[in-house]
């Protein structure tokens, strides 16, 4: 059996490998990374693909984050840093948890003394970017969904989007911290 | 600016058209034995990453059928 992973960071490379020596699973690592304007690879990236989609589905995806998922030359069979949600169960198995995943707040400074913990998105009045199709876990998306917060979100559907948020679209973004990290890297908030 | 907002634990996913069940229960029963020997947390130590320790409740989890 061969299993195709995506790593969506360099913490699972490292994990996975005993897995795999423990097991006599034969993981076939495909690494993903960005490549930029210029033909260069970057770094490791961010991917929020689906397990249950294969390539030709994940290309047309409606979360691309800053990954070119064209580059994978087959299915998906495994991926890391996934949060576990009801529909996810429904296609797939978790193992782990592999790594605590901290969620941030990129907040417009005007705005950003009135939001300081996850509870305050109900009653924060500025508009709140999120990734489209993300999981930031149960907590996290049992505020998301109350109404008050959903007359407030605009779903991020490509970096494009999150590169505007200086125009003024968005007055806070959710973001896991690497790919913050990553937005901050590159100038993109 | 930039807030600490809120921490989610995350998986290692498996498709279920890939993976067999037994398969996905072998490969739970080894992350929890690495997990209960702290090869884990040595395994991060190795590539110089940051880890947070799992809480025990979390690795129950897991939902296998």
């Amino acid at each position: 059996m061969r299993i195709t992973v995506l790593i969506v960071s360099h913490i699972c490379l490292p994990l996975l490998s005993p897995l795999a020596l423990l097991y006599q699973v034969p993981f076939f690592l495909t690494m993903c990374l960005e490549v930029t304007a210029n033909g260069m690879v970057k770094e490791w990236i961010y991917s929020g693909c689906w397990l249950s989609k294969s390539v030709a589905q994940l290309k047309s995806s409606t979360y691309h984050g800053s990954v070119r998922l064209d580059c994978l030359p087959v299915e998906v069979d495994a991926r890391s840093n996934i949060s576990v949600s009801d529909e996810r169960q429904q296609f797939a198995y978790f193992v782990g948890p592999q790594h605590m995943e901290k969620i941030v707040a990129i907040v417009d400074k005007k705005l950003s003394a009135h939001l300081n913990k996850p509870i305050d998105l109900i009653n924060f009045s500025g508009t709140i970017g999120k990734t489209q199709g993300t999981n930031y876990g149960k907590e996290l998306e049992n505020i998301i969904a109350s109404p008050e917060v959903q007359n407030n979100l605009l779903n991020i559907t490509s970096n494009a989007n999150r590169v505007v948020m200086l125009d003024g679209r968005f007055d806070a973004i959710l973001e896991e911290e690497s790919a913050a990290k990553h937005l901050y890297d590159i100038g993109g908030v | 600016m930039k807030l600490d907002f809120s921490n989610n634990p995350v998986f290692i996913g498996l498709s279920r058209k890939s993976v067999r069940p037994e398969m996905a229960k072998r490969l739970a029963q080894a992350w929890k034995k690495l997990a209960a020997n702290d090869e884990i947390i040595q395994l991060y130590r190795l590539y110089g990453l940051s880890y947070k320790p799992y809480l025990s409740r979390l690795v129950l989890l897991n939902k296998l059928d």
